[in-house]
């Protein structure tokens, strides 16, 4: 049976920021941060973190600041939005380098607190975009920050819970499908606060996720969809959140990630036999490590950083 | 639903040969070049606040070419916002109108771009005009395209509450009427459609909270008479595909507490035990085709009785019925349910010599369905060296797998004395005092006592249970 190619999967990590001389590298400036975090996680799950070098990459999340609205962008340049800002602050946990934004960091919280709505959700830059990923990379935000409070949490907390299923699942906002990647991002609000005992109709939440296993062994983000290598994340950092990862065949799944990677060049793709790219790279990576295989460091299921890193974080309620 | 639509182009090179790549380099390094200029003109207009034609054409331009780059869509309504300054609502709805029109010409491109249809919803909010019918129509050509994309089915919701916004509570419950409508259509065009589904739910509760007690459709508010027409669509709908999972978790639903909560207790275990019925008529008919149960129909079963447990007057005692084998093995069974899963395992698990456990499992599968599955032991290998098999033989996951794994775990007990005090999670206890024997002690006359306290809280198991004892 196959294992996990560790060093195809470092070197082609590696080798993402060699494709200048491609069309691709340069369309794909507006997710250049979160493209970095994925790749950042992945070495970092493999005890490979070293193969970026800390000095371009915090110079690099420096010149993505936007001093106009005080977060993060994609790229330099770029306009500051949540997702980039939470990738730009994952990194700086994950290198040990959060104190270069120092000098920063009130503008950075005024920025993501600036995002949140009366209703108590956040939109994803002053646009005006509502959804329960923007309330997870918000308060994960503000959790690697250290600055959350009641004001902040317990309206996104009624936010996420009004996001609740007649499934059990959880949508991008009230009255919107359940999904797995949306259940993922209101469980890990509800466990970054502290709150995963409010969820109603527990049973049926992971009884739905549970169905989520299909033939292949591979996991689908919907009923009737097909199954994609980043559901290994999605589902099971949920079933993990809820004590439950033994609901899903953990060595049908493991066989499914393996059958996803591309063994001449490094990389995991969505599906068997598809190009491969950065993000079902670490989100392959990352569900092997929840499971336990393939000795990779354990991951935290709540903050998708590896627990040794996440550990130093408070953890609220604050004393 | 997290993946950047955009995300796949961002790759390696790997996979071509030396030549395609180095065509491949010199072909792109023309285009970087266009492009970096374009994309560096554009955010040096931007640093710069230009705010103009020339500069709003460029953000078309470079938004061509590349629809996921948010900070040029930001700059675009940057531009268009100053422009509004100037303009009354009719000038703001022309050009509200040729921002839609450019929108969704992207989004023929990229139909699950969410920075797209973010664009969308911002144009609505700005527009007071708009036309509301031809955003449906819209909605409706993208969803003939995919039926179940995420995004247009979110903008649905988002187009219709709108609408709502400028209408009386009658036109409201009009407009939730149609989109009901509209998802019976959908499910009936495709009935794998859970996106239909999930919108019929909350329209089906939405309707419900507010009609009025004169409103046509959910007219007397009587929600036996919806629960026994929906059952029937739905009884199509799982005989046309009896695989099809979006179907089944609808019914769980339906058939959950929500509706069977507020009707009577009468008419809930009326609509319950039909659905029994007919969920096991289907897996019959699944059986005799595919020579395997159906596991929705299992899955459904086991939920239904729980359901039927629960109108059941009987209140439940400790659950627990205490079975014997050689191998001294207890088993907790907590209702009809669990009986049903324990029966299975216990016929499969265990060299059967008591008569009386023998006669208590042949009468138990009376359940026909489960007599069938532990006669052909499909739901559990006995074998011990087996067990290993034991994820591919029980095909049951989730909140179900745990009763069959609590089960399995008692088959891992040592055989001799076996220690029940600590376990009671997996025990359960209603005699404490049994318990404190050797289990081999336990004979017919003591079994006979735990039958008739076990027969208060699950009436129609225990009375089998009872009548085989007698027969020995």
């Amino acid at each position: 049976m196959t294992s996990l190619d560790k060093s195809k999967h470092v070197a082609y990590i590696k080798s993402l920021d060699d494709q200048k001389q491609f069309l691709e590298y340069w369309l794909s400036e507006h997710l250049r941060m979160n493209g970095i975090y994925w790749g950042a996680c992945a070495l970092f799950l493999m005890r490979a973190e070293h193969e970026f070098d800390k000095k371009t990459l915090v110079e690099f999340i420096l010149n993505c600041y936007d001093s106009t609205y005080g977060g993060f962008g994609a790229f330099p340049k770029h306009d500051s939005h949540i997702l980039s800002t939470l990738s730009a602050l994952q990194l700086l946990k994950m290198y040990d380098a959060l104190d270069v934004i120092n000098d920063k960091k009130p503008q950075i919280l005024q920025f993501i607190k600036g995002l949140q709505l009366p209703d108590g959700s956040f939109q994803g830059d002053r646009f005006g975009e509502v959804d329960t990923r923007f309330v997870y990379t918000a308060i994960q935000s503000l959790s690697i920050l250290e600055s959350l409070s009641p004001d902040i949490v317990d309206p996104a907390v009624d936010f996420i819970l009004k996001c609740q299923n007649f499934d059990g699942g959880f949508g991008m906002v009230p009255g919107s499908e359940s999904h797995s990647a949306q259940i993922f991002t209101c469980l890990g609000t509800l466990a970054i606060t502290g709150h995963v005992d409010k969820i109603k109709d527990r049973e049926a939440l992971e009884w739905w996720l549970s169905e989520r296993q299909v033939e292949n062994g591979g996991l689908n983000g919907r009923p009737e969809k097909l199954p994609d290598v980043c559901y290994s994340w999605w589902v099971m950092s949920s079933l993990s959140i809820l004590g439950r990862l033994d609901y899903i065949n953990g060595d049908k799944l493991r066989e499914f990630i393996l059958q996803c990677q591309d063994l001449e060049e490094g990389g995991i793709s969505d599906r068997p036999g598809n190009q491969v790219d950065v993000y079902h790279t670490l989100f392959g990576i990352a569900g092997l490590s929840l499971l336990g295989y393939e000795d990779l460091v354990p991951v935290d299921p709540v903050y998708c950083m590896p627990y040794h890193v996440t550990s130093s974080i408070k953890k609220y309620p604050y004393d | 639903m997290l993946r950047p639509y955009f995300l796949t182009v961002w790759k390696s090179s790997g996979g071509l040969t030396k030549d395609t790549r180095l065509q491949k380099i010199k072909k792109d390094a023309v285009r970087i070049t266009r492009y970096r200029s374009l994309t560096d003109r554009v955010l040096a207009n931007k640093q710069n606040h230009v705010y103009n034609e020339k500069t709003l054409a460029q953000t078309e331009q470079l938004l061509d070419i590349n629809p996921e780059l948010y900070t040029i869509w930001n700059y675009r309504r940057d531009i268009l916002l100053e422009r509004f300054k100037t303009c009354d609502s009719d000038a703001i709805h022309d050009i509200m109108k040729n921002e839609l029109a450019l929108s969704v010409e992207y989004l023929r491109r990229f139909p699950k771009c969410y920075w797209i249809w973010n664009h969308r919803k911002w144009c609505l909010e700005y527009d007071c005009l708009t036309n509301w019918d031809a955003e449906m129509a819209m909605i409706d050509t993208f969803l003939k395209a995919d039926s179940r994309n995420y995004h247009v089915w979110q903008y649905r919701r988002y187009v219709v509450d709108r609408m709502k916004l400028g209408q009386t509570s009658q036109e409201q419950l009009d407009t939730d009427l149609q989109e009901f409508n509209y998802t019976t259509k959908m499910i009936n065009r495709d009935i794998s459609n859970y996106s239909a589904l999930h919108n019929r739910s909350r329209l089906v509760k939405m309707l419900f909270e507010n009609s009025p007690e004169s409103a046509t459709v959910f007219h007397t508010k009587n929600k036996y008479e919806f629960l026994v027409q929906e059952f029937q669509m739905m009884k199509t709908a799982f005989y046309t595909d009896p695989d099809d999972s979006s179907v089944w978790i609808y019914l769980k639903w339906l058939l959950g507490d929500y509706f069977i909560d507020s009707i009577s207790k009468e008419q809930a275990r009326q609509v319950v035990e039909t659905a029994i019925a007919d969920i096991n008529e289907l897996n019959e008919l699944e059986l005799e085709d595919n020579g395997v149960d159906n596991q929705w129909c299992l899955k459904t079963l086991v939920f239904l009785e729980q359901q039927l447990r629960k109108k059941s007057d009987r209140a439940c005692l400790a659950h627990v019925v205490v079975a014997q084998f050689e191998e001294k093995i207890f088993i907790q069974v907590p209702g009809r349910l669990q009986a049903i899963g324990s029966v299975v395992l216990v016929q499969a698990d265990f060299d059967v010599e008591n008569n009386v456990i023998y006669d208590m499992f042949a009468v138990g599968s009376q359940f026909q369905l489960f007599q069938r599955v532990s006669h052909e032991r499909r739901l559990f290998v006995p074998d011990k060296q087996a067990s290993a098999q034991y994820d591919d033989c029980v095909k049951v996951r989730g909140p179900l797998q745990r009763q069959f794994r609590r089960v399995q775990v008692v088959q891992h007990r040592p055989a001799q004395k076996t220690d029940l005090s600590g376990d009671s999670e997996v025990f359960g206890v209603l005699d404490e005092e049994l318990l404190d024997q050797e289990i081999t002690e336990i004979e017919s006359p003591k079994f006979h006592k735990l039958f008739l306290q076990a027969q208060k809280s699950f009436s129609v198991f225990v009375l089998l249970l009872r009548r085989s004892h007698d027969a020995t």
